[in-house]
């Protein structure tokens, strides 16, 4: 990953408006794209191209001139236009980690970022929200005032409840006729059947999938010290846990799970990345751009 | 004190109140959790269980500890009488056999310990320690009925004591006893200084408490023989020697000396207080072998045991010796042998002389050869002495190497008429020089005279002692010059360096040349004190060689004394009998280096050693040693002041560590803490150790 591509999401996402963090991580981001040795990499992508002589120059793109001093010609969204779904997951389960590494602001974030970045890139980004019952939040469509329609949603959701990857959600993967992206926003804390069955559905529906598994540093690496009376968020379970004892088997297990959850995802050849929330975002949309560009 | 316990309810308590809730932390999933951790935490709640219970018991140690529990000790009910423990410290040398005014020493001494004894009860015991030429435990701590039987077998010893290495030795006695119980030494002697010394080495430890059970008088007159010698050395004069230890003069003894049970000498003895006397003896012509002397005090003392004194010595078989003499007269005194038949021939009344050890024949040189031939595998003489021949006769040359060669001793003297060629010819081999020309003394009025000889040889030996003659006296007036042969030993030679005498060893015999005539016309040597003696030496040198110095010597031991015999390796683990005349018989085996060994206390008398056909090899008398004569006392408060008493207990037993030892009581508290100790170690190790 370059280091000029500095953008701090948890410093971000302190700021309720979505949309301007948003905005902020993308141009952020493009920015260093532009600095980085990867430019000849973002001269591929279907939305812009490089200025060469000869083009309309009606079609420059001066805001991008303006941020980075290099000429873009804009491609007409008929030709680029590409539907993503955006899966978050609002179960209560992503509602944990303290402050700036709370999961679900992170995935928050990072679900704006990408619509931002789909709708910059004439894409058509739409949000289903997963939880207690998937719902479509917003179809997708490719319009500014749509993507600050997600914006909306986003702020409205709510991270409560349990994680069902149900018949509903199914239903909702079903309808997705056209071929699209589909990017996945969650933690995986369900029945790992039902993970791989929404997952094989989406292929089976010709959607590239991006899979973002995050999860946070607390949940990784278990710091806490002395016994614990642990309380599920999702199904209020208590546990006594003796965390100095069960550390080395508990990370053992998570990461077997995360493996699981990895070898599924290549199986069905779709991009895994898991997101810590104290990692910086430009991953996950980078991400997003290789795999934009790959299709 | 035991109401402490109820502090065990503190960590109870503790436990409870401090018993926290666990934390509560909401999680996002409990999927990875669940079975795996409840094996854990069984686990920790029986580590808890486990750690509460240590400290529960800890506490309960310590306040137990404060409380001082004890056990009643050694059986005995409380409130029973303390138990006690007597050591008898014996003196068993030899003066305990004087004879007071209360009777034997000995006896008295059984006596006052059957007396301690019959004062303790069957919950007592009692212990035993001998002093005599070695201290021993006679008896652990047994019931006194059982001591007293074992007092009442027990025999006296003739040796000296050490009655320091006996409270040394009861020291540790008590140490190993019962500490709880009372202690008491008890010192049972005549206290004779002589067995009291260097009393302040021995430290007494406070808590005993010692008593001195004192058996004899403090004044005791005595007489003894304290030496009697019968010696074998040439020149040594027979003496026995007269001890007073008396405060007055004794007047009146008697010194009777008997050979083999025959009166040899009486001689009244007179002394002064306090002196002593030697008496010289002279001994009567003694038939070849062993002999018994024994010198006796005829008097009444304290200590009649000291009044008799054994020797024992062995009477060798005489030499025999063929003198050459070439001068056919009958007036012997003109005979080249003269002085030389004179000397070694046998003297009754001489003060320089022992009873001979020669038997002198001659033979004229014409008839050497013949006399030296034939006999078997015995030699005809031990010795043949040549005083310088004018003529050899043929085949005597190899005669007298034959002779030599075969064990004999020849000794060769010069002169005027001896041919230097002759002889280097004839005795070639022989003769440790080669002879060139006469010499005549430059003075002719002093001579020359005798410079250094080798007092390590037989010859010289007898000069060592005082009163044995100077040798710088005799004056030699002509000599031959010499040629020393390679590797030829001289044992004397004149004052100038030339040699004087010399002896070589000619295959198992030897052949001694002496440089000068064996008559007055060289020399006058025959005239001086100092001519027998040396004669006797070398002549005895030459037939028996050194060994002569090492057999059959008299031996004399002393009652303590380790009993020793050197018989050879020809000895190698042969078995022998020791017999105490007219006593019980030991056997004995010599070891690999072919020599007996016997521990000491010996009774005094004469003992035989005697191999398994029942001949005599050794005859030896055992003497008490002489200072148990001297009956000189201390007085029991005297003595015991100078006992150093120390204030250290005695050394503690692993037993007195565990246990606070008392009268009537063995007191916990120090176990206790020790297990309380070790369980705080233990706690620290099991709190500390984290599960897997």
């Amino acid at each position: 990953m370059p280091g000029t591509l500095n953008i701090d999401a948890r410093t971000l996402a302190a700021i309720d408006d979505l949309s301007l963090v948003a905005s902020g991580i993308v141009e952020g981001f493009l920015s260093g794209l532009h600095r980085s040795p990867f430019l000849g990499y973002s001269t591929e992508f279907s939305a812009y191209r490089a200025y060469t002589q000869g083009d309309n120059l009606r079609h420059i793109d001066w805001k991008v001139w303006g941020r980075t001093d290099e000429l873009y010609v804009k491609q007409f969204e008929d030709n680029t236009n590409l539907r993503c779904q955006i899966f978050l997951d609002t179960s209560a389960s992503m509602d944990f980690g303290a402050g700036d590494a709370n999961k679900f602001r992170y995935a928050r974030v990072l679900a704006a970022a990408l619509a931002e970045l789909m709708v910059r890139q004439h894409d058509a980004p739409g949000l289903v929200l997963i939880g207690e019952e998937a719902r479509q939040a917003a179809p997708a469509q490719a319009s500014r005032h749509h993507a600050e329609e997600i914006f909306q949603l986003l702020v409205q959701a709510k991270a409560h409840l349990g994680t069902h990857f149900d018949q509903k959600l199914f239903s909702i993967v079903d309808t997705l006729a056209r071929r699209g992206l589909a990017v996945i926003i969650s933690d995986f804390f369900t029945a790992e059947a039902s993970i791989l069955e929404l997952l094989r559905r989406l292929h089976a529906q010709r959607q590239e999938v991006i899979v973002f598994h995050v999860l946070s540093a607390e949940e990784m690496e278990l710091p806490y010290e002395g016994e614990y009376l642990f309380e599920d968020l999702e199904t209020g379970q208590e546990l006594p846990v003796h965390t100095d004892d069960f550390r080395q088997e508990y990370q053992r297990r998570l990461g077997a799970f995360c493996d699981r959850t990895k070898q599924t995802c290549i199986d069905l050849e779709m991009d895994y990345q898991l997101l810590r929330t104290d990692a910086l975002l430009d991953v996950a949309l980078i991400g997003y751009l290789e795999r934009r560009s790959a299709m | 004190m035991l109401s402490g316990l109820a502090a065990l309810t503190v960590p109870v308590i503790i436990h409870l109140l401090l018993r926290r809730k666990n934390k509560r932390l909401r999680f996002s999933t409990l999927q990875f959790f669940v079975k795996q951790d409840e094996q854990s935490s069984r686990r920790r709640k029986l580590r808890n269980w486990l750690l509460l219970a240590m400290r529960l018991l800890l506490l309960a140690l310590l306040v137990t500890a404060f409380a001082r529990p004890f056990l009643p000790q050694g059986g005995a009910l409380p409130g029973a009488r303390q138990r006690r423990l007597a050591i008898f410290v014996l003196d068993r040398s030899a003066s305990m056999l004087a004879v007071g005014t209360d009777g034997q020493r000995w006896s008295q001494a059984k006596t006052l310990m059957q007396k301690v004894l019959g004062a303790l009860d069957g919950n007592d015991r009692a212990a035993l320690v001998g002093c005599s030429s070695s201290t021993e435990v006679l008896s652990g701590f047994v019931p006194p009925a059982v001591l007293g039987k074992t007092i009442a077998e027990l025999q006296p010893a003739y040796g000296t004591s050490s009655l320091v290495e006996g409270l040394q030795q009861a020291v540790k006695l008590a140490a190993a006893g019962d500490r709880g119980a009372a202690t008491t030494l008890y010192v049972v002697s005549d206290m004779q200084r002589s067995a009291c010394q260097n009393v302040g080495s021995c430290l007494i430890p406070q808590e005993l408490d010692m008593q001195v059970l004192s058996a004899g008088d403090f004044y005791s007159p005595n007489l003894s023989i304290t030496d009697l010698q019968i010696d074998s050395r040439e020149g040594a004069q027979p003496s026995l020697a007269v001890s007073s230890f008396c405060d007055e003069e004794s007047e009146g003894s008697n010194v009777e000396l008997a050979i083999d049970g025959r009166v040899a000498l009486s001689v009244p003895v007179n002394l002064k207080a306090g002196a002593a006397t030697n008496i010289n003896l002279a001994l009567p012509v003694l038939k070849p072998g062993w002999h018994e002397a024994t010198a006796s005090l005829g008097t009444k003392d304290s200590l009649e045991l000291d009044n008799t004194r054994y020797a024992a010595f062995f009477v060798p078989e005489p030499l025999r010796v063929l003198i050459v003499e070439s001068r056919k007269t009958g007036r012997v005194f003109e005979q080249d042998s003269f002085f030389l038949s004179a000397a070694l021939g046998p003297s009754e009344s001489s003060t320089n002389s022992v009873p001979s050890d020669f038997i002198v024949n001659q033979a004229a040189p014409e008839d050497l050869a013949r006399r030296l031939s034939g006999s078997g595998a015995q030699l005809p003489c031990d010795i043949v002495v040549l005083p310088g021949l004018k003529d050899i006769p043929s085949g005597a040359g190899q005669a007298l190497t034959s002779f030599v060669q075969a064990g004999g001793g020849l000794l060769l003297f010069l002169g005027e008429g001896v041919s230097a060629n002759r002889y280097n010819n004839e005795f070639r081999g022989l003769m440790p020089a080669q002879l060139k020309s006469i010499e005549v003394a430059p003075d002719v009025a002093s001579g020359w005279r005798i410079g250094e000889f080798d007092t390590n040889t037989p010859a010289f030996a007898s000069f060592l002692l005082p009163d044995s003659g100077d040798l710088a006296i005799p004056q030699f007036y002509k000599r031959y010059a010499l040629t020393s042969a390679e590797g030829a030993a001289w044992s004397a030679y004149f004052e100038d360096g030339v040699p004087l005498m010399g002896i070589g060893v000619v295959g198992r015999g030897r052949v001694a040349l002496v440089n000068s005539s064996a008559d007055t016309s060289w020399n006058d040597w025959p005239k001086h004190k100092t001519f027998v003696p040396w004669l006797h030496g070398l002549g005895k040198q030459l037939a028996r060689g050194d060994a002569h110095i090492h057999a059959r010597e008299a031996m004399s031991l002393l009652a303590e004394d380790e009993l020793e015999v050197n018989l050879g390796p020809g000895a190698r683990k042969a078995q022998f009998v020791l017999q105490q005349t007219g006593g019980q018989k030991l056997a004995l085996t010599a070891d690999d280096l072919g020599r007996l060994h016997a521990p000491g206390q010996w009774a005094p008398g004469f003992y035989s050693v005697q191999d398994r056909d029942g001949r005599e090899i050794q005859r030896l008398a055992v003497n008490i040693p002489p200072r148990e004569s001297d009956l000189a006392a201390w007085r029991p408060l005297d003595w015991q002041q100078q006992l150093a008493r120390s204030q250290e207990p005695l050394r503690s037993s692993p037993n007195a560590m565990l246990y606070d030892l008392r009268a009537d009581r063995k007191e916990l508290w120090r176990l206790l803490l020790l297990a309380a100790l070790g369980l705080l170690f233990l706690e620290t190790i099991v709190a500390n150790r984290s599960s897997a």
